[in-house]
């Protein structure tokens, strides 16, 4: 493996910003995305397509990054892969419900429900892009998108494909509405992230899409390559990390081992930081365990635009390479006092120049349900590789 | 480098009939003690499995549809959200359980893509043996029908092919692994090959038995293991499974 995959075009399409620059502006000035424990997307175009609206997020998402890349179209060598939990489920789910209210019948109901495998959200994707080329769905959970990255930066580097498409999308629906709140783990305030008092997370919705290429593949700019990826199971328990974060320690180690990157070179730290209680202690445990006395600055911006599970780890991803494009990186917008168990450096506001810096390396870090965690390290490039050709 | 076929399972529905009301399935769904039986029946090739590092990947086309259907039906009937069904209806929850009943960890996730569910599954489990990430990989296929959308799911399908329930399993290993094991692999695994292509006119007229999206898996263990394996799917599309010989210094 020869470590360089780079990153040629990005998209996203969140609640507190339909493209990049704008979203990127929410997040340096700390706009906050969610209302009520809910970061939902009310745009116009969002209401005329709600029945297509997660194919929609991603093609919105996937045409901002293949034109950054300079990607006209996909070709048969190229690969992609989507990252969800629950792909169509606008498409289908209130029919569903209908269904049981006798208001269709069941055949009625296979109109819909054919919307529901992820294999068929990934055809119709294809389809769109006409592409008939290697094309995968994984479903990790909140994870499922870091590992997307992770899994896109091996295919890269063993050749399996020459350029790879990885997007993330999640929808809002009752499902994981009332989920999370039968779990008690919604806070309808802003979430506070690594706070004392943090009461729980704020769920979203929305799409990334990064364009990766090798670097034999001609293209005209590159914004920063990704260094290295980790994953790991850890199999503790279905919905809770592990008390000590085992698991995304391993997932760190793993992917700084693939990075080649030493601990004190990291910059910065874009954590998954959800607010729930188990999860920042986790997490905060196993970036000790890690990073001893490196102590670099550590951020969750799910303050801002809330948990959108899947898609999370990209749309995440989307601050890590804007950091490193505009040497700054994010306080945690809204810590009021730090949790006192938490020995984490967390850069907080007023500032936000304070926090301006040379960013050349940010690891970001995910955890998800079904005890998996996924990492990854991302790096800037060098002034003679961002341009080439 | 090679990767090796060690130990291969099947089961079906009617092996966990009984099992559904032991106490200890009691939280489970279908999907995950199909999986569990399955894993456990490979695993059991291995008589000191933890020396090793085992990855483990889940292919399912419809993933834990029964418990996102048991989640909606009470929340929308009863006003109830019950937070076992959500748990239970994440599409890895089928890993999770597995990776927490079997205490397995490292390498691992949960893939999901139709009829092709189980090829990639597949794939992903030797790449990340070539990637000498792990030891050993455990592949599961997995998928079940819904009791209350049977009739829905069915509908999903063209009129030729008989949906079926179950789960298989493969554990594969690099040759490392094998040089210093004393049975002889079922079969050797070169690559996967997709043509994503949907010529229905190739298929018309092929009578699918007891199918569901991830059984590329059973497929497999059902075949000789030597030549070629090719999948054609319900919809046109074609898979292949190209096996290898199993080396001499290995097999004899």
């Amino acid at each position: 493996m020869n470590n360089n995959t780079f990153i040629a075009g990005m998209g996203t399409y969140a609640c507190i910003g339909q493209n990049v620059e704008t979203f990127w502006n929410s997040v340096i000035s700390g706009h906050v995305g969610t209302s009520k424990g809910f970061g939902e997307i009310t745009t116009k175009s969002n209401k005329e397509n709600k029945d297509r609206f997660a194919l929609s997020m991603a093609l919105i998402s996937i045409d901002q990054a293949m034109k950054q890349a300079g990607w006209k179209e996909l070709a048969p060598s190229d690969g992609i892969i989507l990252a969800t939990t629950t792909g169509a489920i606008n498409n289908w789910e209130t029919r569903l419900y209908q269904m049981h209210h006798k208001k269709i019948n069941s055949i009625e109901f296979s109109k819909y429900l054919k919307y529901e495998p992820f294999g068929n959200f990934i055809n119709e994707l294809s389809n769109e892009l006409n592409f008939y080329g290697r094309r995968i769905v994984i479903s990790s959970a909140c994870c499922a998108s870091t590992q997307a990255i992770a899994v896109a930066h091996n295919w890269l580097q063993t050749k399996k494909v020459k350029r790879c498409l990885v997007v993330g999308v999640e929808c809002l629906s009752d499902l994981t509405k009332n989920g999370f709140s039968s779990l008690k783990l919604i806070d309808t305030d802003t979430c506070r992230p690594f706070d004392q008092n943090r009461k729980g997370i704020n769920l979203s919705e929305g799409s990334a899409a990064i364009c990766l290429e090798s670097n034999k593949t001609e293209s005209k700019q590159y914004l920063a390559q990704v260094s290295g990826g980790g994953y790991y199971s850890e199999g503790y328990h279905m919905t809770s990390p592990h008390p000590e974060g085992k698991g995304c320690f391993q997932a760190i180690k793993m992917a700084m081992k693939q990075s080649k990157i030493n601990a004190e070179d990291i910059s910065w730290i874009h954590a998954h930081g959800t607010a729930s209680i188990s999860n920042d202690l986790s997490e905060s445990k196993a970036i000790n365990k890690y990073f001893r006395d490196c102590n670099p600055a550590v951020t969750s911006t799910k303050s801002l635009h809330g948990h959108a599970l899947a898609a999370s780890g990209i749309i995440e991803s989307i601050i890590c390479i804007k950091s490193i494009l505009e040497n700054q990186y994010i306080p945690n917008w809204h810590i009021k006092q730090k949790d006192e168990n938490i020995n984490l450096n967390l850069p907080t506001p007023p500032t936000l120049n304070k926090y301006t810096n040379k960013v050349r390396h940010v690891l970001k870090t995910t955890l998800g349900f079904g005890g998996m965690n996924a990492a990854l390290v991302f790096s800037g490039v060098e002034k003679e590789q961002r341009t080439q050709g | 480098m090679s990767v090796f076929i060690l130990s291969q399972a099947i089961i079906k529905q009617d092996d966990i009939i009984d099992l559904k009301k032991m106490p200890e399935f009691r939280k489970a769904t279908k999907n995950m003690i199909l999986s569990y039986l399955a894993a456990s029946k490979v695993l059991s090739y291995l008589s000191d499995r933890g020396q090793y590092s085992i990855g483990i990947v889940v292919g399912s086309g419809h993933g834990e549809l029964q418990a996102t259907n048991s989640f909606c039906k009470d929340y929308t009937l009863y006003a109830k959200s019950r937070p076992i069904f959500f748990q239970n209806s994440l599409h890895n929850s089928t890993l999770g359980y597995l990776a927490n009943k079997l205490q397995l960890s490292g390498s691992a996730t949960s893939m999901s893509n139709s009829y092709f569910s189980g090829e990639d599954a597949l794939d992903f489990a030797i790449d990340e043996i070539k990637l000498d990430l792990v030891d050993l990989y455990l592949v599961i296929g997995v998928d079940c029908l819904c009791d209350e959308l049977s009739t829905s799911q069915q509908g999903l399908y063209p009129l030729n092919v008989n949906l079926s329930e179950g789960a298989s399993a493969l554990l594969l290993s690099s040759d490392s692994f094998v040089k210093n094991h004393p049975t002889a692999p079922l079969g050797t695994l070169k690559a996967v090959e997709y043509s994503y292509h949907e010529d229905m006119d190739s298929v018309k007229s092929v009578n699918f038995e007891n199918f569901y999206d991830s059984n590329a898996i059973e497929q497999i263990i059902l075949s000789d293991k030597k030549s070629t394996l090719n999948l054609p799917k319900p919809n046109g599309q074609t898979s292949s499974i190209i096996f290898g010989d199993i080396p001499y210094s290995i097999s004899g």
